[in-house]
Parts: structure tokens; sequence; C-alpha cells
């Protein structure tokens, strides 16, 4: 394992080799060469040996893992890649990368440290990144397989260091602190707590880069809810986005919103989405439920049946709360649809959700740029349709900020 | 049929009740120097016990009474009514009933009478939303003589009465505290003289418990201090000075954290506190209780210890009227013994209410295969979400921004 139980004394020394990594002497060719060769290996060659061992560190079913390995690289292209770099380019000025990124990784979704990681080993930034207690074989598989790779891919690798601390020691706590100061910037993935904590200890000179708590919701008007098969196909496209990743992510979305009057009732869009829950389940099965959400599913689900109705399956179920308040779910594929009587309804219960909302599957293609303009500050969710909210492409725009900020200055040339 | 069902468990919690009536009559204190016969719990000598059979066995009768408990409350009670219609069978393998969900009591009203009939609403402390649960009652008859009797039978088995301490809210303070509620009621029922209520408003009155501890002390007189276990960590770290409290004294201590304090481990608890009080960890026993309950459950230790158990048990006993049972969170199946499930709780006292009722506890049954179980803990997703929210925490959130 590629994984080191690092000291305040190691993290010096790391950072320090990692400053001076041959990834920062690579051209721009042959890192998009390295990333999208690595992404093609994870795509092609990953066996079941692999999966399995993804599945049991990341708590999904190995279909899941699978589907969740493609649905994030499928995208890293070497044209991808190019254009991304490319994107950062602005006029009369020449993107230097900064030494060093340090990244603080949150194990809710198995593929996440793949852009984490990636996308400034791509900018030419080493990274030294602290991995999540509970997930670590994603990213020690990526280090894996690029110290395999080409030279290319084996530079990358040599500028990537994933370190173990428990910041709950008292050795782990200085290892923190040091990790906290040695790099440019920090990236931090977690709560909202975690962001505020990090903050709060980063050292004088250190950017911060923080993706703290989100949700996303789904959203179906009656616009887009005239006849039984397109509102069918719809629930498939929403039950996907409630399955990927057994609804972990801070992308996962947890209550979607159906417009009264529609062609479907919102009652009956709710049992077609358990239908279609049903037959996701057949090839992505739901991961192991864990004993704290296996009680916090028994309220969720309980609470639907007493005060909506409850369609539930064996690893899902969707509850009809009608114009009930809204409540908490606890992911893994608990899922909950509310009515609402029009656009001004919707907006007040969108807002409500804040600088949190990070992603809203609407449906309707159409009819999400008026929705998108309509949406009240400071509300800055990406809009998608149903279907894409997990997937957004390896270098969308994140939080509202481009991938590479905190990652590179510019200089006027 | 609500009296009927009313006298059925009414029979149950009279049959527990076989310790003599009390020295004093209800609701008159007797002299603090009638605590002197809370001493014969020293230690020294055999302790005189009012009840001295084992743990209380399931009443044979509990089952054929849940069950009409629940057709009773699923026609009287709409959200019960609901539940019942959408699982139906879910528990057919056992013959019991569906269970409701405690946070169905933080969204609307479980109860089969009408508001205008409630007497008492116990509150729940909240959440990070700051959405709280209400159990109204229309008489708290059984609520009280469910407490009584397997206090008697836990806390107070060798005592008829002893000063108490109370680390918890007056029930004048915390109105909706069903905690504090029956805190009262057992100043009334066991306390030897008005009690020492030592939390005011969150803060501890460290001159209270000190006055009211070095007093036991100098007088030799056992005392029972009971209150939550985040008021005992505050003692803890205000108090500077160790006592010697006399042998017999006791401990109480009850709920979980709710962020207030830091947290500590249970066995590393009981260790603080046993050095801190002199009280031995067998005499130091948590109570369980909620809001959406009438009856409580409480560790063996106490009880064992004075029986002359050779290895008192720390797990938690359920009264007779009371079924404890970890259930598979998927399919609500009992689970055998040693496997951690939701904690599903059937309480024939709650008869106005909803009497089969699923927690947000963890835990597992006894494994020397009694009624007892062994918790788990509360069950938290934090782990599990990372950078993901639930909308109560955003909304929570929201609120602060």
């Amino acid at each position: 394992m590629p994984v080191i139980e690092a000291t305040s004394e190691d993290t010096h020394s790391i950072a320090a080799k990692l400053r001076n990594a041959p990834v920062r002497g690579l051209s721009a060719a042959d890192r998009i060469a390295a990333v999208a060769r690595l992404a093609s290996t994870l795509l092609h060659r990953a066996d079941q040996g692999d999966l399995d061992f993804l599945a049991a560190s990341g708590g999904l079913s190995p279909a899941m893992s699978r589907w969740a390995l493609q649905m994030t690289l499928a995208s890293v292209t070497p044209a991808s890649l190019e254009a991304f770099l490319g994107s950062m380019a602005l006029p009369g000025h020449r993107a230097v990368p900064v030494g060093l990124a340090t990244v603080l990784l949150s194990g809710n979704v198995l593929t996440a440290p793949a852009r984490a990681l990636l996308l400034p080993l791509l900018m030419g930034v080493p990274v030294v990144a602290r991995v999540s207690s509970r997930e670590q074989a994603f990213a020690a598989l990526l280090h894996d397989q690029l110290s395999d790779g080409c030279p290319s891919m084996q530079a990358l690798a040599q500028g990537l260091a994933l370190v173990a601390i428990d910041p709950a020691t008292v050795p782990g706590k200085h290892a923190f602190q040091t990790l906290l100061g040695v790099g440019d910037v920090v990236s931090v993935y977690g709560s909202d707590h975690t962001c505020a904590e990090v903050r709060r200890q980063l050292p004088p000179g250190v950017a911060i880069v923080e993706h703290g708590h989100g949700l996303g919701v789904g959203v179906l008007g009656a616009a887009a809810n005239t006849d039984d098969e397109g509102t069918e196909a719809l629930a498939d496209r929403f039950a996907l986005d409630v399955a990927a990743y057994d609804q972990r992510g801070c992308l996962s979305p947890q209550v979607i919103f159906v417009e009264e009057n529609g062609w479907v009732s919102p009652q009956r869009f709710a049992e077609a989405l358990h239908h279609a829950l049903a037959r996701l389940a057949v090839t992505l099965p739901r991961g192991p439920l864990d004993h704290h959400v296996g009680a916090q599913q028994v309220q969720f689900r309980g609470v639907g049946a007493a005060l909506g109705r409850l369609f539930e399956g064996d690893g899902w179920s969707v509850t009809y709360e009608g114009e009930l308040p809204v409540r908490p779910t606890p992911g893994f594929r608990n899922i909950a649809v509310h009515s609402y009587a029009d656009d001004a309804t919707l907006m007040a219960k969108l807002a409500s959700l804040g600088r949190h909302l990070k992603v809203v599957g609407y449906a309707g293609d159409e009819l999400r740029p008026a929705f998108t303009q309509a949406l009240p500050s400071p509300l800055a969710p990406r809009v998608c349709a149903p279907g894409e909210m997990q997937t957004p492409p390896f270098t969308v725009v994140w939080d509202g900020l481009p991938a590479w900020h905190g990652l590179v200055r510019y200089v006027a040339t | 049929m609500r009296a009927a069902l009313a006298a059925r468990v009414r029979a149950i919690i009279a049959s527990q009740d076989t310790h003599p009536k009390p020295v004093a009559s209800e609701d008159t204190h007797p002299k603090p120097d009638d605590a002197s016969s809370a001493s014969s719990a020293s230690g020294d000598t055999q302790p005189v016990m009012f009840t001295t059979e084992p743990d209380p066995s399931e009443d044979t009768h509990l089952s054929p009474l849940l069950l009409d408990l629940a057709a009773f409350q699923a026609q009287h009670v709409d959200p019960y009514a609901r539940l019942c219609e959408a699982q139906p069978g879910r528990s057919h393998p056992l013959d019991w009933a569906p269970a409701l969900p405690t946070d169905v009591f933080r969204y609307t009203r479980v109860a089969a009478h009408p508001a205008s009939e409630d007497t008492h609403s116990f509150r729940t402390s909240g959440t990070s939303s700051g959405a709280r649960g209400t159990h109204p009652f229309r008489d708290l008859t059984l609520y009280d003589a469910a407490a009584h009797v397997h206090a008697r039978r836990m806390l107070f088995p060798d005592v008829p009465r002893i000063p108490l301490v109370m680390l918890a809210a007056h029930p004048d303070d915390a109105p909706e505290s069903s905690l504090s509620y029956m805190l009262g009621r057992f100043e009334t029922w066991f306390g030897a003289g008005p009690a020492t209520w030592c939390l005011r408003h969150d803060a501890l009155d460290l001159g209270a418990l000190t006055t009211a501890l070095t007093t036991a002390q100098q007088r030799g007189t056992p005392v029972a201090l009971l209150g939550t276990s985040f008021a005992f960590v505050f003692a803890e770290d205000g108090l500077t000075q160790r006592f010697a409290l006399p042998p017999g004294s006791r401990i109480m201590q009850t709920g979980g954290y709710k962020g207030r304090t830091r947290e500590i481990e249970p066995a590393v608890l009981r260790q603080m506190l046993s050095a801190r009080y002199a009280i031995p960890e067998d005499f130091i026993v948590a109570e369980y209780g909620m809001t959406e309950l009438s009856s409580q459950l409480y560790e063996a230790s106490l009880r064992d210890r004075l029986m002359g158990h050779p290895s008192p048990r720390r797990h938690l006993v359920p009264p007779a009227w009371v079924r404890a049972t970890p259930v598979d969170p998927e399919t609500l199946a009992p689970l055998p013994p040693g496997r951690v499930g939701v904690l599903r709780i059937d309480d024939a006292a709650n008869l106005d209410s909803v009497a089969a009722i699923l927690t947000s506890d963890l835990a597992a049954s006894a494994p020397d295969g009694s009624r007892g179980i062994e918790l788990h803990g509360r069950a938290t997703g934090a782990a599990l979400r990372g950078c993901s929210l639930a909308i109560e925490e955003a909304l929570s959130a929201r609120a602060r921004d």
C-alpha cells in the first residue's frame, strides 16, 4: 500500500521531496498522456479482484464500483484534458502551477479522489493527500497504477504522496498541522465543520479551497410530465441519480419535487420511481447497509409510511410526502418525493437549502435555462438533466469555481 | 375498550409490585432521619431486600395484550393506522404488531385521544434543526405506576427512602422533560426529605452539590445521585474535591450528551464517578428512558450485587410489561442474541399513544439469554456522509448563515 502513516517529520520530508518531483518538469503533452493512459488502464484493465477490493473498501457493490469507475473516468480523454488546460489560458498571461497542493479527502464517494488528485498532477502540481480513514483503496489504486505505468505515469506517481494521519492522537495532531502548512494551497473535501476547522488551523500564506457540505434535488415540472412513457423514462433517469454511489455523495438527490397538475400525479411518480429503482437494483445492487444507516433508514421509511405513502423494496425505498416539510434522508437509496403547486413554491423550497444546494436534476431540456435563470440568490447549483446529477464531466466547474482554482498563478507576459 | 386495556396493563405492573408499601403516605416526605435504614446496604451485612425475585420475566399476558393495544391504537392513532396499512404483516412470523419510529413523534401528533384531553405533554430535547418530538398523555397513572415499580426493583430494592441529589433540572424548570417529571416523582416516592436539585438553567450548582454530599459524608448517610450523563461530566469538570460517600450510596445516570459537553465512554464515566464519589461501580447504574415511552430500563448491576450475584451484569433490564428487542433494520425481524440491530421497544404502559416503538438506538440482546439488552449507542450517519448532507442539516445550517 502506498499510504504512509506520517509523523510531522515525515510530512516535512515528503513535502520537500514532492516540491522537486519530476512532474514539475514534465511537458503538458506528457502529463495529458499520462493521465489519459491511467484512466484508460483503470477503465479497461480493472479486474474482478480490483473491483472486489474497491467494493469492500468503499462499501459499494462490485457492480456499482465498476459503474463508478466508468462514469468518473470515461470523460478523461486526451482531447478533454487538452481542452481543459487550454481553457486556463488568459490573454497576455502565463499560468504558473503552484509548488505543492495539499488535499484532504473525504471517504463517502469511492471515486472522488480521481478528480481531487489527478487535476493538480495534470497541471504539473505535486500533491500530498491525506486519505480518508474510511476509504483509502481508490487513491491507493491510482497511485499503484501510476507507479506501474509508462515513464510519464511514473513521474506523476512520484509527484503524489498519500498519507494517513489521525488528528485525534497527539503525534497525529502535530502531523496534521504540519500537513496544513507544507503546501501552497489546501483543498478540503468534507463537512462544513471540517472545512471550518481546517480554515481555523491554516497557517498564514496558505490558500484554501473548500468543498463543504452539499446535496442535490430533482425537479419534475408539469411541462415535462406530459405522458406515461416519457415520465417513466424520467423515473428511470432519476432512479440512476438516486442509486449512484448509493446516494452517499454531495451531488446525490435527497428529494424530488414533482409539480402538481402534470400528466402523472406526484404520488404515481413516486410509485414509478420505486419500480425504476427495483429495475436498477438488478444490475446495480446497493452495497451493504451499516447499522447506523439502518437505524436511520428505519426512521425514514416509518415516517414515510405513517405520514404519507411508502414504496419499499429490498435495498431501496421511495416515500411520497406531499407538501410536508422536507426532512432528512439517510441516503442509501431512500428518497422522498414531494409535490409543489407552482414555481414560486418550488423556488422558496430550494432557497431554503442555500449554498448547500450543489446540483439540480431538472427535467425538460428546453425548460432548463429559464429555470436556472429564475433561481434565487445565493443558489448556484449545477443544473443538469435527470440521470446526470452524479456524473459531471471530469473537469467541470465545482462549487462555482473552475477546477484550477488555487492551483495556478497568472504572470503577465 | 381503553378502560379494559388499562386494567390489564395495571394488573401486570401491580403483579411486580412486591415491595412493602411506602413508609410514608403519597406526596409527603418523611424526615431526613428516616434515611437511617438506607445504611443497611453497607455491604457489611446482608441487606434487607424488598424484592427478592430474579429479573422480571416477560409476563405471559404481555403478548396478547400488546396485540390488543396495537389494534386499539390502530383504530385511534391516525399515523399508526397508516403505518399498519403500509406494513401489513411485516412482523407476521412472530405475530408482532408494526412498530412506530420515534421520529413520527416529531412530525405529527401521536395520541389516541384529542388534544383537549391532554393532561401532560413531554417533549424531546430536539435535533440540529430544532424539531422536537412530543408525547401527549391523557393521564399519567400508568406512567407513575411503571416508573415506581421498576425503579424500586432496580434502583432502590434495599432502601425504603434515601436522600436524593438530582443532577437534572427540577420539574418546575423543565415541565416538558419526562426525566425531570420522573425524578420529581422519585423525590416523593423514594426521597428522604426534599431532594437537592443541582441543575438550574443548564448550569450546575456546584455549591449545592458539594454541601449535600459533604453533609451525607459527615452524617454517614448514604445518598443517591440521579441525573444526566452530561451533568455528571459538568460536575466532574467543576469539582475540585473528591468525596467518600457512605456505603449504600448510588448513582443513576441517563441519557446522551447531545453535544453539551465532551463525550465519555460509559465504562470510563463509571470509573470517573466511582473515583470521585467513592461509590463502587456496581452501584453506578445507567437508566434508559425515552420521551416516547412510559417505562424505563435499568442496568442490573446494583440489584445483582445486592442479591449476591457473583458477577453483576451491565445489561439493561426491562420490566415485565416491556419487551426490548433488537431487530434487523431491513426486515424488522428480531435478531438472535449478540447481533446488533435497531432497538424496538414494546411498552404496554404506552396506552394512549403507541406501544410498539422503533428507536434510533442500536442494541444487542444480552448474551446470557435473559430479556436484557446491551446498548450500542445512538445511530449516527455522519460518518458515512462526508461532504454529503442531510436536508435537515442544510436547513439548520441555512438558518445559521
